[in-house]
């Protein structure tokens, strides 16, 4: 599902971590994943897309910057590099948000991409995105322009519906981009109310019936079926079970959504985030030996090298009691 | 990715055609965790019906992946594979000349033979658990008869209100029953039929 032409090959790449619920990690392992490729080596840029509700700054121990992305958004300032600050992180730079809701911008879909674009063409190799809770439209926009989207999940049933009804809205949200057809915009709209009576009852039906109706359009949804490729993240893992978690929802998703869902890792549950994250510290730096950072390195490499895990993952790891 | 109902014994599985049988044995596993009654991955996208169903499929499929001369017989038959590196004497003779999807290639074991379908009873349900039985793709039939995979679905369910006309519908049935072993014509009679009582206005 990725929007941007594919041609410049210096561009960089956007990852925007989403999924939903509030309180997954999503700014966890944005500002922890970003450490992971800052230690690489890697140049790379934090922004925290949570408009409205930002904490990545006090995530990493840094002030609230005086310039902001909603400040660019509204065009209060005009040149990005004046909203990146320091980290203190070699090779690491944050673009803040909006810390509260009378600041937040409201940006329209072809701001945000002009945004974006301007965002790519810095001199970065990767760009996270902190997307905040929820499926707003942002946040889904932004979760559609990415070259990754990674979803953090709970292994608690709450969070596992909030994913699964994340991936739902992010692909009608891209669906009713591409059906123009009011006729077909209809369907799709009635597909997402869960007790439609045209026995729509998932996306394959919901493409079968809009395939019926206009071939050409029905092509284009599978294609896009077929191209968006979440990637999943268990984050506070307390057993195997939870691990195994991440294989289920991939299998689930296969067979409900029809899309693949990549499992790439799983963080533990780790006393030392905390320990951290109440010093204001960004735990990566602060315990680069715990289970935690063993766990987000993991998941790093895997979504740099495009890999994931497999099933017989699981026999290879002992039970963790 | 193909709605369940369209999956091969692999996609089921979500494995490759290649898989070792260790492979199987831990996506079944897997398989049996996730769609079991205790998931937390799946109860919010299928209801208990549709696990039992999955279940159902993923016990099916395993029955022929986990058994060697099955399987072999299963990919060179349905998906066209070529026979991986065996001994001659465990190919049986039937095997090697069975013709594709034919009946005689349905193990005994299942206790189910074509000849106990009573094809004036039958329904899309049945044609369906057949197929299945058979470890047919609906998607190859499909393909076979290069007729749109929707109104073999239709079929199936029993949605005969969204079948096409009659006119066309007979020959869409006759190829599909024959894919099956069954006899063409019979089958047809049956389900026009049963179309024909669908499309009668409800009684008030
Ligand atoms: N692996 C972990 N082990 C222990 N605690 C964790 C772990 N991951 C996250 N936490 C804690 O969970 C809390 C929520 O994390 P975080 O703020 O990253 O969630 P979020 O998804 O960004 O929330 P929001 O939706 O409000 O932005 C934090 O207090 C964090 O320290
Ligand atoms: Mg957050």
């Amino acid at each position: 599902m990725q929007l941007q032409d594919q041609t410049n090959p210096s561009k960089s790449e956007i990852w925007a971590v989403g999924g939903g619920k509030g309180g997954t990690g999503k700014s966890f392992l944005s500002a922890n994943l970003a450490i992971a490729l800052s230690n690489q080596g890697k140049r790379v840029l934090l922004i925290d897309a949570d408009l409205g509700c930002a904490n990545l700054h006090t995530c990493l121990g840094i002030d609230y910057p005086e310039s902001t992305l909603s400040d660019l958004l509204t065009g209060r300032i005009k040149r990005i590099e004046e909203a990146i600050v320091p980290t203190g992180i070699a090779d690491l730079g944050l673009i803040s948000g909006a810390q509260d809701i009378l600041e937040m911008a409201n940006p329209k879909y072809a701001q945000k991409m002009r945004l974006l674009k301007q965002i790519q063409e810095l001199d970065m190799e990767y760009i996270i995105l902190d997307l905040g809770a929820g499926t707003s439209f942002n946040i889904l926009d932004f979760f559609l322009i990415a070259d990754q989207g990674i979803l953090a999940v709970l292994p608690e049933p709450t969070s596992i519906e909030n994913v699964y009804r994340f991936i739902k809205s992010v692909f009608y949200r891209r669906f009713r981009k591409i059906a123009r057809e009011d006729s077909v915009r209809e369907i799709i709209a009635r597909a997402m109310d869960q007790k439609n009576e045209n026995g729509i009852k998932t996306p394959y039906d919901l493409i079968e019936q809009v395939a019926r109706m206009d071939g050409a359009v029905g092509e284009q949804l599978k294609n896009e079926m077929y191209s968006f490729r979440p990637k999943l993240v268990v984050n506070q893992v307390r057993s195997k079970d939870d691990i195994t978690l991440g294989f289920s929802m991939r299998s689930s998703c296969t067979k409900y959504f029809g899309i693949t869902v990549e499992y790439v890792g799983y963080v533990e549950y780790d006393d030392h985030v905390w320990q951290a994250t109440k010093r204001r510290r960004p735990m990566l730096t602060e315990y680069p030996m715990s289970s935690s950072a063993r766990g987000i390195h993991k998941v790093a490499d895997n979504l740099v090298h495009h890999k994931q895990l497999t099933i017989d993952y699981l026999v290879k790891t002992a039970p963790r009691r | 990715m193909k709605p369940l109902l369209e999956q091969n014994f692999y996609e089921v599985f979500e494995i490759s055609t290649g898989a070792t049988r260790a492979q199987i044995d831990q996506a079944y596993e897997l398989a049996k965790k996730t769609y079991g009654d205790n998931s937390l991955a799946a109860y919010s996208l299928f209801d208990s019906e549709e696990r039992k169903e999955i279940i159902r499929k993923i016990h099916l499929a395993y029955e022929t992946l986990s058994d060697e001369n099955r399987r072999s017989q299963y990919d060179r038959d349905l998906l066209g594979l070529a026979a991986p590196e065996k001994p001659a004497s465990s190919v049986s003779e039937s095997v090697k000349t069975a013709p594709v999807v034919a009946a005689p290639a349905l193990p005994k074991s299942t206790g189910e033979t074509m000849e106990s379908v009573e094809i004036e009873s039958l329904t899309g349900l049945d044609l369906r658990q057949i197929r299945e039985r058979l470890g047919i793709p609906l998607q190859e039939i499909a393909n076979k008869t290069r007729i749109n995979i929707t109104y073999f679905q239709f079929l199936e369910k029993n949605q005969f209100r969204s079948l096409p006309p009659s006119v066309y519908l007979r020959s869409y049935v006759i190829q599909y029953a024959r894919l099956l072993g069954l006899d063409g014509d019979r089958v047809a009679d049956r389900i026009l039929w049963l179309v024909e009582q669908s499309r009668k206005p409800d009684p008030i």
